[in-house]
């Protein structure tokens, strides 16, 4: 019979995804503050913001961004927790607390990118 | 569950004297910790923007606003540092750099260059 090895490992896992979504980030998040800086610089107009943002590859990159962004945050608040917060029933709390805001804020995020008509 | 109080626990900020490796390490925790924050700001940001044409000029002035400047540019800032400290981290997971002499090297790259694109940063921003 295998052995059970109960939660032992699953660090693995979030290793290797911490890392997965930094690497997509590297690449997509630039972009995101690209488009700040030509807005707040008075480059691009707000027709030229709808003009790309609606764009379907632009959709569906800006989608991809947004759930890197989000599962690379829960991981890291996670390790922080998991570092500095040493009692069990606040760490537990804390994190339901910070999925929860983490899941409604991706929710509204993705209606706004796949709202714009 | 193996319950042990004794058993140290990492990170002991208290107990180590701070060298630069580590301030590497907390500085990428502070700078992940703040963008999550920037990231609230950049999506109320990109409503406007997107929206009415009345939220569009609401957008540009929010960011332009002294408080706006300056989440702007601690929001750059710290992508500049997460981003560059992010590359370290990996190559290291990967096996380059890793001697002592490398480590204190790379961090001091990382904080001369986000230390110099902050520089320039605060003078387009501030």
């Amino acid at each position: 019979m295998k052995h059970d090895q109960g939660v032992s490992h699953h660090g693995v896992g979030e290793w290797y995804w911490q890392r997965a979504s930094a690497v997509l980030l590297m690449f997509l998040l630039p972009c995101a503050f690209y488009v700040l800086g030509m807005v707040y610089a008075g480059v691009w107009q707000q027709s030229d913001v709808l003009r790309i943002v609606q764009m379907p590859w632009v959709r569906v990159l800006h989608s991809l961004l947004l759930m890197a962004l989000l599962l690379h945050a829960y991981l890291g608040i996670k390790v922080v927790i998991e570092d500095y917060l040493h009692i069990t029933g606040i760490r537990v709390s804390l994190m339901f607390l910070i999925t929860s805001l983490l899941a409604v804020f991706g929710i509204a995020w993705l209606a706004l990118i796949w709202g714009w008509a | 569950m193996i319950s042990n109080r004794q058993q140290p626990l990492s990170p002991r900020l208290s107990v180590y004297r701070w060298h630069l490796t580590m301030v590497a390490s907390l500085a990428h925790r502070a700078s992940g910790l703040f963008l999550i924050v920037f990231m609230v700001f950049y999506f109320i940001l990109l409503s406007l923007m997107t929206g009415a044409p009345e939220q569009f000029d609401l957008s540009l002035s929010l960011m332009h606003s002294l408080y706006g400047r300056v989440l702007l540019w601690l929001g750059f800032a710290s992508f500049v540092y997460h981003f560059l400290n992010g590359i370290r981290f990996l190559l290291l997971d990967a096996g380059y750099g890793e001697s002592r002499y490398a480590m204190r090297l790379s961090a001091r790259m990382v904080l001369a260059v986000t230390l110099l694109m902050a520089a320039g940063a605060a003078v387009a921003l501030l």
